[in-house]
């Protein structure tokens, strides 16, 4: 090999090498870390939520509403709009979820109205016990 | 494949045209060695220091409550942030080595004389800003060192009369080191400090393209520039072009940097970080050993031998000013090569091993 190539070839393989030995770990440290919330589990009064009421709690860092359905029960349902985001808010007067950036509208199960979301509300699992409800 | 991408590149940009221009004919002096790389390396020094501090800020916190924890979590945590949090903090300590080692080797080479007084007055300030740089960024990580380190380095200017207790008070952001204080060396040192240096180091590579690299006294003792009473630029025909001769010199430097930091995260990885920064920092308990950064030292042990301490200052001050000013002061149509000015020359080094004897004197008292 031609002695000026084999220099040329050594240092592409050592500049590259290097390059990799830094961009490596850059991209590594770039990814985001795992959430350290724990599985606790969260525990509600049912008293205090009567028929036709909600409330608001967090669950794993992620905000959840529970809502006792007239005739339906309890449901745990993620406040996450599933368009871009936001969180909806419970309208008692007209019983359905809504979204204050896009006007999207759900219903008390989770199911799309209206609006520019196509999912539903993401759900979760509840345990109802005789005084006390638990997510998780 | 290649070529043509290159190509294509090519006709856009004139990158050959741009090398041409910038680094081959660009010329370095005859006699040029590898102390005349270490701007280049300061430079290289300074940009691994903003991009290590960019990541570490991905993740650090600037709140009293969090910011030790989030730096704990960088280190122990997060995949490879042990790694860019040790190169940020030895490379701080390496670019204020090769700043020094630089503004040294500028001084014996005579280099600051006409037409580069403002060259060498940038410098100056710009190590003046790197060490409040490295004085704001010893806060950030509210450890016990940082924080004592702080209270210690900002009440030094109370002890100038009338405007000390002000200077002291503006630093902290009230009478003691708090989150104000941490709020404030935040912002000074990921914006304010950074944006500053920025600007002078572009002042002062234009003004070293302009006026050309100083040649070395021994090879050229009297420099045509230097007699001229216009703008006269030095070219420097007899001299090796900067790419590609010189520029293996600073390529040869530029490792030798990073060999330097690897080898102290491998063999020494502790070496600037005590013990007492493994601890949160805690406002009511000063640790029993709490000393400066070495660079630091020798004004610190000044300051605790003389026994006044406004006179301790003010001779620190004094210097400073002479340091900054000194093409000023320095007579005009004085000899270049050092050796022959035997006066200058003594006083330059029995400075040198004054500071030397102090920094060491500093570290074992």
């Amino acid at each position: 090999m031609e002695r000026r190539k084999l220099l040329k070839s050594s240092l592409a393989f050592l500049g590259t090498t290097t390059l990799i030995s830094f961009v490596y770990p850059a991209s590594k440290f770039l990814i985001p870390p795992k959430s350290n919330a724990q599985d606790a589990q969260v525990t509600l009064d049912k008293e205090t939520i009567p028929p036709g009421t909600a409330k608001e709690v967090t669950y794993n860092e992620i905000p959840l509403i529970v809502i006792n359905r007239r005739g339906s029960g309890f449901i745990a349902l993620s406040r996450v709009c599933t368009h871009l985001g936001c969180l909806v808010g419970f309208d008692s007067f007209n019983n359905k979820l809504v979204c204050p950036c896009h006007a999207g509208e759900f219903d008390l199960d989770g199911n799309v109205l209206s609006g520019p979301a196509t999912k539903s509300l993401q759900r979760y699992p509840l345990k109802i016990g005789s005084k006390q409800i638990t997510i998780g | 494949m290649l070529e043509k991408i290159k190509q294509w590149i090519e006709v856009r940009i004139g990158l050959e045209e741009l090398v041409n221009r910038h680094l081959r004919s660009y010329r370095t002096p005859k006699g040029a060695n590898v102390f005349n790389t270490l701007g280049f390396v300061a430079l290289v020094a300074f940009i691994v220091q903003v991009i290590t501090g960019i990541m570490l800020l991905l993740y650090y916190v600037p709140h009293p409550d969090h910011a030790f924890q989030s730096v704990q979590t960088i280190t122990n945590e997060i995949p490879y942030g042990w790694l860019f949090r040790l190169i940020h903090n030895i490379g701080s300590n390496i670019i204020i080595g090769v700043i020094i080692i630089h503004l040294i080797h500028v001084f014996l080479r005579v280099s600051y004389k006409k037409p580069r007084e403002i060259t060498w007055i940038s410098g100056c300030l710009m190590f003046f800003l790197m060490l409040l740089t490295s004085i704001t960024g010893q806060l950030l990580p509210w450890h016990q060192t940082g924080f004592w380190q702080t209270t210690v380095t900002s009440t030094i200017p109370a002890f100038l009369p009338i405007i000390g207790e002000g200077i002291s008070s503006y630093m902290r952001g009230g009478e003691f080191v708090t989150g104000v204080t941490l709020s404030r060396y935040f912002s000074f040192h990921v914006v304010i400090l950074p944006v500053l240096i920025t600007a002078l180091i572009g002042l002062h590579i234009m003004l070293i393209r302009r006026q050309g690299i100083s040649t070395s006294p021994v090879v050229e003792p009297q420099k045509p520039s230097e007699q001229a009473d216009t703008f006269k630029r030095e070219s420097h025909v007899e001299g090796q072009p900067c790419f590609p001769h010189f520029s293996l010199k600073r390529l040869f430097m530029v490792m030798l940097y990073f060999s330097i930091i690897f080898f102290i995260m491998t063999f020494m990885p502790n070496l600037f970080l005590p013990p007492e920064s493994n601890m949160p920092a805690n406002p009511l308990m000063t640790p029993e050993t709490i000393r400066p950064a070495w660079y630091f030292l020798a004004p610190y042990q000044l300051i605790k031998i003389i026994p006044n301490d406004l006179l301790g200052i003010s001779v620190l001050a004094i210097f400073t000013i002479f340091f900054t000013f000194w093409p000023f002061f320095d007579a005009k149509e004085a000899e270049r090569d050092i050796r022959k000015r035997l006066f200058m020359a003594n006083t330059a080094v029995l400075i040198l091993v004054v500071w030397v004897v102090l920094t060491i004197w500093g570290m074992y008292s």
